[in-house]
């Protein structure tokens, strides 16, 4: 069986897994929503300090909502051995991997469509001409990152002890250069300011997505197998 | 298996003679270097026109962030190396070698990352008022620092074994990229503006300020050599010590 049909079956295998209870789905909706109504009331819910800290505030909640769920999915794993029976498949760690990391950009995306236009309405920002674009990329670009660093980090360092302190310490750093381009593609998008730089962030998400797209399998595959 | 660990051991025995020699003339050098370093910076460099005396930490400051970087930089591709050569059991003196390597780099990269982080405050407070700003370069020292903190914690408590090892070497070679790909965001961030910080070579007057940078930079860079080395031989002596006890164990398990 070819590599992507690997993927294919484990991806449905979650999938399904996942919409049936909708656990991690709404746990990380109902936390990015939390999030969001603190992080307003923590900028004392003035509404130009709190509309001018909009994308900052929105990609933090995806950061952490979406460590939170790429925690929950590695965790399901954990249960009777089964990232070991996967691993040991005829899958290969590879498709397993990619499935993982697949599932948890699903998730994350799935949370933003629901969240993005509900901070929308909630903070009162308007996309301006134009921004739609740089919105979507910075978004998905920006997910497919963070899904395949956090992953790879929730992975290997599942059977750590207080993993759920050190994969945050490494994953976040990592993922800064998301971050960063996350928040200002977002900006662009809301308040139209940052323009001329759009492209260079967005670059800049491109590139560490096939950096990290090329190299994270591959790290995966070697530490997890003997 | 047993036997092989001590063989590579007798192997070594008569390189390993040279090594306390040439450590110490090493060490003897070093500190000389560092000796000159500290006198060229506050006596022979002349006293900056702007920020006056406190402008020396310059010297070691940036000489110690060098240090810091190109230690995480060694350390993510001895462990890519590890990575790559693990699996093979004829290559295992390299991955142990590398492994080592890997794990001194860090660890003094994080040490000399910590000066950086340290000095940067004292200098910023006199130079521009504030204890911290938020500007590229000190954004992008904070975060490896912070990153390569997480890798020696992550060496520090799954100490010795081979799953421990490798996932520390996964985190090394992730953390690689992200130096240079921190580097470019944060820059972007920063609006590309000019940095409020003399840029080496950039603000620097020909003579007596570019003697004192390069000597400060060439011992501090040995300095760091030197803790590297030293920290190397520390990990291989634990390295020997428990492949000595398992061998013990082992022979015990015979006799019993």
């Amino acid at each position: 069986m070819s590599t992507l049909r690997h993927i294919a079956r484990i991806l449905h295998k979650d999938l399904v897994i996942e919409f049936r209870s909708k656990e991690v789905l709404v746990t990380m909706g109902l936390f990015s929503l939390l999030l969001v109504v603190i992080f307003a009331f923590a900028f004392q819910i003035e509404q130009d300090v709190v509309q001018a800290a909009a994308p900052g505030i929105v990609w933090v909640t995806v950061a952490f909502a979406g460590n939170l769920g790429i925690g929950r999915v590695i965790d399901r794993e954990r249960e009777h051995g089964a990232m070991a029976g996967l691993l040991g498949s005829p899958a290969g760690p590879v498709a397993v991997f990619w499935a993982k990391v697949i599932g948890a950009f699903i998730f994350m995306l799935i949370v933003e469509i629901f969240l993005i236009p509900l901070a929308m309405v909630l903070i009162g920002l308007h996309l301006v001409d134009g921004g739609l674009a740089p919105l979507l990329i910075g978004l998905v670009l920006g997910s497919f990152g963070f899904a395949v660093i956090g992953t790879l980090f929730s992975a290997m360092l599942a059977d750590t002890r207080l993993r759920e302190v050190i994969v945050p310490v490494i994953v976040y750093p990592v993922a800064i250069p998301v971050l960063v381009a996350g928040v200002k593609t977002s900006a662009i998008a809301f308040t139209g300011v940052g323009g001329e730089d759009g492209d260079s962030f967005m670059l800049l998400l491109a590139g560490f997505d096939v950096i990290y797209a090329a190299l994270a399998p591959w790290v995966f595959a070697r530490v997890m197998v003997d | 298996m047993a036997t092989k660990g001590s063989d590579a051991v007798s192997k070594f025995g008569g390189v390993r003679s040279v090594w306390p020699a040439l450590g110490l003339a090493l060490a003897v050098l070093t500190v000389a270097a560092l000796i000159a370093a500290v006198y060229l910076t506050f006596f022979e460099a002349p006293r900056e026109r702007e920020m006056g005396e406190v402008q020396r930490i310059f010297y070691f400051h940036v000489s110690s962030a060098f240090a810091a970087l190109i230690g995480f930089v060694i350390c993510s591709v001895a462990s890519l190396i590890y990575l790559l050569v693990q699996p093979k059991q004829s290559l295992s003196l390299i991955a142990n070698i590398t492994d080592r390597i890997a794990q001194a780099a860090g660890e003094i990269g994080v040490l000399f990352g910590i000066v950086v982080l340290i000095t940067g405050p004292i200098w910023a407070k006199p130079a521009w008022g504030e204890y911290w700003t938020w500007e590229p370069r000190l954004v992008l020292m904070l975060l490896t620092v912070f990153l390569f903190v997480g890798y020696v914690a992550l060496r520090a408590y799954a100490a010795g074994s081979d799953a421990a090892r490798k996932l520390s070497a996964g985190v090394a070679v992730i953390g690689g990229p992200a130096v240079y790909l921190i580097h470019v965001a944060v820059k972007l961030w920063g609006g590309n503006h000019p940095q409020v910080v003399t840029g080496e070579g950039g603000g620097l007057e020909p003579g007596p300020m570019e003697l004192t940078f390069a000597a400060t930079a060439i011992s501090v860079l040995v300095f760091a050599g030197l803790l590297v080395a030293l920290r190397y031989s520390q990990h291989k002596t634990r390295d020997e010590l428990s492949n000595a006890w398992l061998e013990l164990s082992d022979i015990e398990e015979e006799n019993s």
